[in-house]
């Protein structure tokens, strides 16, 4: 098995050190960390995420791959920053207003660091300017927001009408997530994207951005 | 078939026209009901059935995710969509079937409900006594509202024996499974219809009691959660389902039938229990004090699981209470075939080398599992190592489900194997964290009561089993079934019960679990078997 292929199968299993040894071990036979990124650590979190859509795995198991994951990105990155690798994407995120559920939120951090985006976490209970504010400041390209209460849905809707307000809409692409919100939701307070798990939003990310960069 | 026009006659199906929507319903022996819709291409039929008296499930408050309220169409016009065709296979499209709530009719039609809800199986803790009440006697009312089933006692003041039961599902149902859908219906201007529900279930348990014009009621006492409660009285529910998650009030409440109920003969006295917050209500309070809290020395346990599994640790000094969003899981709400107790829920499953077998609730043909069945049936999977330590199925489970009735029908799935996970480990991760955060260790703790009407037909061992507890707790856990009522029919007995209610809920404080690092990380812990 190639080095890289391993580093994607220990990762796919949680295996946050041997993940570390094997990128530290790459980077000392000159790999290119772009081949290192993509090929081991994305490719490893992709697959793992596949598999979570698919009920295969669960929440911890997604939980201590990505934690393998971050492991081998911590080694990966200054290395990344020197070449200039560029991420696909960069999106913020937040549970909207009102509502303080995250592992939900979480798990679509993990997916989107996994197919490659620059993310900023915005936490919990975030209004809905503040999604556009650091939107703007973070330079993003996705906006994703998350509910799971009935009783807050609404909020994504306030943040929609706050981009339209600002003339900010067509800037973003609007993803939404979250147990009660649906398709015929996201239509109706016109998002641009619902999505009903975590790995399915990071896949529709990322086919966002390559359409994006294709149309440029 | 169900309910085909012959058996209906055959049956002497009743008509029911209710007086202000006049909506026709035709009952038939099986349980399906036939209702005349109006074409109307702006209203949903949930919507249409929501102002009559006719029970649906509709888990997800008509959204179209969970797939409960199915009705089928026997004559009419009913376009199909998106979500029919989730729900649905094409060959039931072709029959007829929709989901309630996005079937917009755009002709008169006349649909078919299955009213099973309406047998809904409600642990009343003390059956009908053979021998009738004597009319001349005092008695008292004891309240438990719950967010799917209502129940009530007439106590007799003076012995304290309860003579009587009276128990209905929670009509408010149709409006979503959850408080917190019900908050949302309250918002969008229905809390008149929500409040309407409450309101008419109490007025019927009254009059089947002093219809006689004789029999004397001298007091009632109302435990319900603080959603239920806002609702009844009427409170704005706008600050209830967003956080900092604000109530109108927690306050114990005084007040009359006639206050309450608008129509209600007398001013008969009633006491609503006060709660602590949002999520820990006057039910919990009610149950402490029935449990005897405010008398203990020594730190106990009691945790309610419905739908919130709300959470409560202490004795006479000092009280820490929590809830959990545990889901409708134990509840059968998110699961597949999930229903509630209903009459043909699968509610026991044993497993043996010659395979599955299952008990339905009434000895009925299976028509889904309620929350009993799915834990016997999560701890046999486990056990026979179809169902492993992450959760997963063996094949060809994994893509098929495993059948749970003999036709085949009646199924779990691996997705409903991670709504367990999900539910079971905010129980437990839930309790963990108060006794930590409380400070003590489980030999400290006397008792764990787990109260509910699912917490009363588990079976404790096979709990333990899926991990809802701790094996080392199994010796301290006690079922004690309805103990929201069994505290407010104690309110009725006891003259010091102001008082001691009072100082109960003063020594009470919440603490926020979603908010708490060390649940969420014993949360992700306990959803592995």
């Amino acid at each position: 098995m190639s080095l890289i292929q391993e580093i994607s199968d220990k990762l796919q299993g949680g295996k946050a050190k041997e993940v570390k040894i094997l990128v530290q071990q790459a980077l000392d036979e000159e790999r290119d960390p772009k081949e290192i990124l993509n090929e081991g650590l994305l490719n490893g979190m992709m697959a793992v995420g596949a598999r979570f859509k698919n009920n295969e795995i669960f929440v911890p198991e997604v939980l201590v791959a990505a934690r393998a994951m971050n492991a081998g990105l911590t080694i990966l990155e200054p290395k990344l920053t020197e070449i200039g690798n560029e991420p696909v994407g960069k999106a913020v995120i937040g549970t909207v207003q009102g509502d303080l559920h995250d592992i939900g939120k979480n798990l679509v951090i993990m997916m989107l660091k996994g197919a490659g985006f620059e993310v900023c976490d915005l936490g919990v209970d975030v209004e809905p300017d503040t999604f556009i504010d650091k939107a703007e400041e973070f330079e993003a390209d996705i906006i994703c927001m998350s509910a799971l209460l009935t009783t807050t849905m609404p909020k994504m809707k306030d943040c929609i009408e706050r981009l339209q307000e600002r003339d900010l809409r067509d800037k973003y692409i609007v993803m939404i997530g979250g147990a009660p919100v649906n398709e015929s939701f996201a239509k109706q307070i016109e998002a641009d994207y619902y999505t009903p798990d975590a790995a399915s939003a990071a896949e529709v990310a990322r086919k966002i951005m390559e359409e994006k960069k294709a149309h440029v | 078939m169900k309910g085909s026009k012959q058996q209906c006659q055959k049956t002497g199906g009743v008509t029911i026209e209710t007086d202000t929507k006049k909506v026709k319903a035709a009952k038939n022996s099986d349980g399906g009901i036939k209702v005349n819709i109006a074409g109307d291409r702006d209203r949903s039929i949930l919507d249409v059935l929501r102002q009559t008296d006719i029970s649906v499930s509709a888990v997800c408050a008509g959204k179209g995710n969970c797939g409960k309220c199915r009705i089928r169409v026997l004559k009419g016009t009913v376009p199909c969509s998106e979500a029919d065709k989730k729900v649905f296979t094409k060959q039931e499209i072709a029959a007829g079937y929709r989901l309630a709530c996005t079937a917009y009719p755009e002709t008169d039609c006349i649909v078919e409900v299955d009213s099973d809800e309406e047998g809904f199986v409600i642990p009343a803790e003390k059956s009908r006594k053979d021998t009738a009440w004597k009319s001349d006697g005092v008695y008292g009312i004891a309240v438990d509202i719950g967010t799917t089933t209502v129940v009530m006692q007439l106590a007799d003041m003076e012995s304290g024996e309860i003579v009587d039961v009276y128990t209905s599902v929670n009509r408010q149902r149709i409006y979503g499974a959850d408080v917190i859908s019900r908050i949302q219906a309250a918002n969008e201007g229905r809390g008149g219809e929500l409040r309407k529900c409450i309101q008419e279930i109490l007025q019927t348990g009254i009059n089947a009691w002093t219809g006689d014009g004789e029999t004397q009621i001298d007091c009632m006492v109302i435990g319900a959660n603080t959603t239920m409660v806002h609702l009844l009285m009427g409170y704005s529910c706008k600050s209830l389902g967003v956080f900092p998650f604000q109530p109108v009030t927690v306050d114990l409440i005084q007040t009359t039938h006639k206050r309450l109920l608008g129509e209600a003969k007398g001013g008969v006295r009633t006491f609503i229990m006060p709660g602590v917050s949002a999520y820990v209500g006057g039910d919990i309070t009610a149950g402490l004090y029935g449990l005897h809290f405010g008398e203990r020395e020594k730190v106990s346990i009691l945790v309610d699981l419905g739908t919130n599994g709300e959470m409560a640790i202490g004795n006479r000094d000092r009280i820490l209470a929590a809830s959990v969003a545990a889901g409708p899981a134990f509840e059968g709400g998110n699961m597949v075939c999930g229903v509630g107790s209903i009459p043909g829920a699968i509610c026991k499953v044993t497993m043996d080398k010659d395979g599955i077998k299952s008990q339905t609730i009434g000895d009925r043909k299976p028509n889904g599992i309620c929350g009993t069945g799915v834990v016997d049936a999560v701890y046999e999977l486990i056990r026979a190592g179809i169902v492993d330590e992450t959760g997963r199925m063996a094949q060809p489970y994994f893509e098929e489900g495993i059948a749970l009735s003999e036709d085949g029908r009646i199924r779990l799935y691996q997705k409903d194997i991670r709504q367990i996970q999900l539910a079971k480990a905010a129980v437990r991760a839930g309790l963990e964290t108060l006794m930590l955060r409380y400070g003590v260790t489980l030999g400290e703790v006397e008792r764990i009561y787990v109260a509910g009407g699912f917490g009363y037909k588990m079976d404790i061992h096979k709990a333990a089993g899926i991990g809802l507890f701790a094996e080392a707790w199994r010796e301290k856990i006690r079922a004690v079934g309805n103990s929201c009522l069994q505290g407010a029919a104690k309110f009725l007995r006891e003259g010091t019960a102001l008082e001691d209610v009072r100082r109960l809920v003063e020594v009470t404080r919440e603490i926020d679990l979603s908010q708490d690092a060390l649940f969420q990380q014993l949360y992700v812990e306990h959803m592995c078997f």
